[in-house]
């Protein structure tokens, strides 16, 4: 399992919380990451659509009342790799927490 | 104002995405930047990181084009990697080229001059045979021969059903007056049906039109006549201006790019007017003036008007006895089709040339394979390399291809521009007679023809060499390529084949070359019967107006003698000149197959009347002089003798012969010639008149002033031995002396009309004389290269055979034989193949014998000596082996 880049990761954390549109999904990542991961819709919907390609996530209709705006749902595997990124990088902190303790002054 | 802008950036995505997901990724930028704190960061971020994902989703869609089909079951390619190492061979290539710099240059230099040389000529035939005419239903257009007919004759033929449209047209010079010095013009008369026919637009103004047969004066201009004597001043359109001192209105300009139909009106005409319905011409049988073009009705063929125009010519030759018959045979109307008409015996001679030229691009093919061959079995070691460390047969190939792909897309490009150069030394070269030639330039097809050309000659050259070395790399490579051995045995017969056909390839243009230039030369030394230095010959237009002289043909003619008499009295008069005589015809003025202007059956007093009628030439009394004819019995007559009937005159051998048998039985003959009597003084020998290769026919000549009517035309000759520059100038003003009105006469000497009669024969002999040094220089760069190449694999066994024993000059001979072996080889099927192509250029031939052996025993002769020469350094260099240093090479 290859390291997944920071936005990929961010953008399926914000989606395990619930279903999101285009720009809220922008928010919460920009919210998320406190203003580092700032993104723009060319970007993202190029994620987006790589990511409901591989089946990672997918597109859910819009709920009767809102308006037309796509929203999209992460999926089972989608939620796999995720939860296995951040277990892959708690393993990495975990190794590396002592050695930045071991150098406290 | 952003989203607008972002909006249309939106629009260039490739189409899939844009309809996905276009809409809401603008609506996405709105509530971003609605909601911002920063609005102006948001905006900027969005449109400066919009290009990168643009070019990422081409790149994409791109891929997903070239690659759709993916084989199932097979992991997909990561991204982007096909095209990735598509890039990458090509990247590879370019290095792997750069790093052989004499091999691709010298690739790209052969591909370059076969596809530059093929394709010039591919433009040629191209624009003279391949295209159809620029006319409305051009393969619908027929010529009706032969030659020009009357209108009466023309009328006779509207009886056909199979020709829905006619069109007719007579040329001849006119006279322009009142726009400074007079000029001679080129005139064109035409029926209603011409301009329709042809599909001709006016520039500026009208074209004629119906009404304007009714009023002769009226007159179209072309394009150049309008710049060049007009100066492209539009207000002459509706003036007057006068031709042949008539006044004529000048109701158009033709268009600039209206091509001529050549076989109806010739190569240039400068003023166009309609036919005249006054005029004797449009009643009389006996003007023969008038070139015929129809066309076809839809699903008429030309055989169906073949059969028509055939009975017409027979009813014809019924109701008007003796008028349409030659030698008791009617005389046929063909039908040709204009296509054909206008291309003529050009075709064969252009299939010939592009034969001849595809023959030198297969040469330089050869050689281009050998370098290939050659480069490749220095490559197996890098090709086993990759092999073993994992490289498939089919990118091994595709990487091959690349690299020769590039090449041959190279060698298209310097082919290109020696097609255009090619071309332009092609017209300057080229006989003025070739149809068409004013059209021919390189363009978009020829260039897509090169380009055509160079990729398939060096993908498929290259193929062979590719296939052979990918192959490689299972068991028997690496057995191989672990020594550098002589290539396999395969490379090394195929080698040989390539130079044994190129040498064959090279006999045949090298003989062709022969046999043409022999003839040319045969042709520029032939005797043509008169004097051909130092005599100009001028040709003059110099109506009688019958307002002058009365209806008399008689009385015209003696005013004509008298005028001629006038302009020869004051030619004679300027200084260096020595002698002057005029007539309707000069020798050498009409070459090319074309006659004039008078053919008559002299009626012998006794005998029967000649099969085929003669060719009468009204000479002036210093015509025999001037030209030098020599005489088989009797001479010519003295001047002041030819005074009343029977006059005196000369008849040719050949007339002698037919008639009499003999040349001496002639003299003292008398015949009757159109109700006019004369009597044989002389018979001269037979003249090349209409050019070196047509044939004597026969001819009669008769004094000028016993001609019965009066020519518009006449052309003097001049015989000076001055050759300065104020020769034209003090002629033309000699002539101006007697003549006030007469346009700028155009001058040539008889020796530059000799030229032009033989331009095609020089022409032929240039050309292949061309093709076949560079045929013969490839030849022996191919073999030179190659045996050089076998001598630098074979070296270890040479140094074996040395330390064996052998002698350094004794491996030398060796290698001169295989070298001379081979040429010898090739110069047998050579042989051959030159006798089959002897008969595509039989009919250029002139007095050589084609398939002439002695000529192709001289190009055997030349090609081995090639051979030895090439040999001689690979000899030598296998001669300098060193036993030791070649077997520790190893």
């Amino acid at each position: 399992m290859t390291a997944l880049a920071p936005r990929d990761l961010l953008i399926l954390a914000v989606l395990a919380d619930g279903p999101s549109h285009g720009y809220g999904i922008i928010k919460a990542v920009e919210d998320r990451s406190e203003h580092d991961v700032l993104l723009d819709p060319a970007n993202l919907y190029r994620c987006l659509r790589r990511m409901s390609r591989d089946g990672w996530i997918d597109e859910v209709e819009a709920r009767a009342g809102d308006d037309r705006r796509r929203t999209y749902r992460i999926t089972a595997k989608g939620r796999a790799i995720l939860r296995s990124e951040v277990q892959r990088l708690e393993g990495l902190l975990r190794g590396l927490r002592p050695s930045l303790a071991g150098h406290k002054r | 104002m952003t989203l607008r802008l972002y909006r249309a950036l939106i629009r260039l995505l490739p189409r899939r995405v844009r309809e996905r997901d276009g809409e809401e990724m603008s609506r996405a930028l709105a509530d971003q930047i609605a909601e911002a704190r920063a609005p102006s960061a948001v905006r900027w971020r969005a449109l400066i990181r919009f290009p990168m994902v643009l070019a990422l989703e081409w790149r994409d869609a791109w891929r997903d084009a070239l690659f759709a089909r993916r084989v199932p079951g097979a992991p997909a390619l990561s991204r982007g990697s096909r095209m990735e190492s598509i890039t990458r061979m090509i990247r590879q290539g370019a290095r792997g080229l750069a790093r052989t710099p004499a091999f691709s240059l010298t690739v790209i230099l052969l591909l370059g001059v076969g596809v530059g040389s093929v394709s010039a000529i591919f433009a040629v035939v191209d624009h003279v045979l391949l295209r159809p005419l620029p006319y409305p239903n051009a393969d619908r257009l027929v010529v009706i021969g032969p030659g020009a007919h009357s209108i009466p004759a023309m009328q006779d033929m509207q009886a056909m059903q199979s020709i829905e449209a006619w069109a007719a047209a007579a040329t001849d010079n006119a006279r322009l007056t009142g726009h400074g010095d007079p000029l001679r013009l080129r005139q064109a008369l035409v029926t209603g049906g011409f301009f329709p026919m042809f599909g001709a637009r006016a520039a500026i103004g009208r074209l004629l039109q119906p009404a304007d047969s009714q009023v002769a004066n009226t007159a179209v201009l072309s394009y150049g006549a309008w710049v060049r004597v007009f100066g492209g001043d539009t207000s002459v359109i509706g003036s007057t201006i006068r031709i042949d001192d008539e006044p004529v209105t000048v109701a158009g300009v033709l268009d600039a790019t209206f091509a001529l139909p050549e076989t109806i009106v010739g190569t240039t005409v400068d003023i166009w007017r309609p036919v005249d319905p006054s005029a004797a011409y449009m009643t009389q049988r006996d003007y023969w003036m008038f070139r015929v073009a129809g066309r076809l009705g839809t699903a008429r063929t030309i055989a169906q008007a073949q059969q028509e125009a055939t009975r017409i010519a027979n009813e014809r030759a019924k109701t008007f006895p003796g008028r349409y018959t030659e030698g008791g045979r009617v005389l046929e109307l063909p039908v040709r089709t204009l296509r054909d008409a206008t291309i003529g015996n050009v075709d064969q001679a252009l299939r010939a040339l592009l034969v001849a030229v595809s023959l030198l691009l297969l040469v330089a093919c050869a050689n281009v394979t050998h370098l290939f061959l050659a480069r490749g079995v220095g490559r197996s070691k890098e090709m086993v390399l990759r092999r073993a460390l994992g490289a498939r047969t089919r990118s091994l190939v595709a990487q091959l291809l690349i690299e020769s792909g590039m090449l041959g897309a190279a060698g298209a490009i310097v082919g290109a521009s020696i097609a255009y150069a090619g071309v332009r030394a092609f017209l300057v070269l080229a006989p003025s007679e070739l149809p068409r030639a004013t059209t021919i330039t390189v363009d978009a097809r020829v260039l897509l023809f090169a380009a055509g050309v160079g990729m398939f000659t060096a993908v498929v050259f290259g193929l062979v060499p590719a296939l052979r070395l990918a192959r490689r790399g299972s068991s028997d490579a690496l057995r191989d390529a672990g020594r550098t051995l002589t290539g396999s045995r395969g490379a090394h017969r195929l080698r040989r084949a390539l130079l044994v056909g190129e040498v064959a390839v090279s006999l045949v243009l090298v003989a062709q070359a022969g046999w043409l230039l022999r003839s040319f030369i045969h042709m520029s030394r032939a005797d043509l019967g008169f004097r051909t230095s130092g005599i100009v010959e001028i040709p003059l237009s110099i109506p009688i107006p019958t307002r002058e002289t009365g209806d008399s043909p008689g009385a015209q003619a003696a005013e004509w003698h008298r005028r001629m008499e006038a302009i020869r009295e004051s030619l004679a008069q300027t200084p260096g000149v020595q002698g002057v005589t005029f007539g309707l015809s000069m020798p050498l003025e009409w070459v090319g197959g074309g006659q004039c202007c008078w053919s008559a059956r002299p009626n012998f007093a006794g005998l029967a009347l000649p099969a085929r009628s003669s060719v009468t030439h009204p000479v002036s009394d210093e015509y025999f002089d001037v030209f030098a004819i020599r005489f088989a019995a009797g001479e010519g007559w003295m001047r002041g003798t030819a005074t009343r009937a029977p006059y005196p005159a000369v008849i040719n051998e050949e007339l002698a012969k037919q008639v009499f048998g003999d040349a001496g039985v002639a003299l003292g003959a008398t015949f009757a010639l159109d109700k006019t009597d004369f009597r044989v003084v002389g018979v001269a020998r037979n003249t090349r008149h209409y050019g070196v290769d047509q044939p004597y026919g026969t001819a009669v000549y008769i004094p000028a002033n016993a001609m019965p009517f009066a020519p518009d035309n006449v052309t003097m000759a001049v015989l000076t031995d001055r050759t300065d520059d104020a020769l034209a100038r003090d002629l033309r003003a000699a002539i101006w002396r007697a003549e006030s009105r007469l346009p700028i006469p155009t001058i040539n000497t008889v020796a530059q009309l000799a030229r032009r009669d033989s331009a095609h024969r020089r022409f032929d002999a240039v050309l292949f004389g061309a093709f076949s040094i560079v045929a013969l220089l490839l030849v022996a760069g191919g073999l030179a290269g190659t045996l050089l190449y076998m001598v630098s694999l074979e070296r270890r066994s040479l140094g074996i055979r040395l330390a064996l024993g052998a002698t350094p000059r004794g491996l030398a001979r060796g290698v001169l034989a295989s070298g001379v072996g081979l040429a010898a080889i090739g110069v047998i099927f050579g042989t051959i193949g030159a006798t089959f192509a002897g008969r595509l250029i039989e009919s250029r031939l002139y007095g050589v014998e084609a398939r002439d052996a002695r000529t192709l025993g001289l190009a055997v002769i030349v090609l081995l000596l090639i051979a030895l020469l090439s040999s001689w350094i690979p000899a030598r260099r296998a001669a300098v082996t060193n036993p030791i240093e070649s077997l520790r090479a190893e």
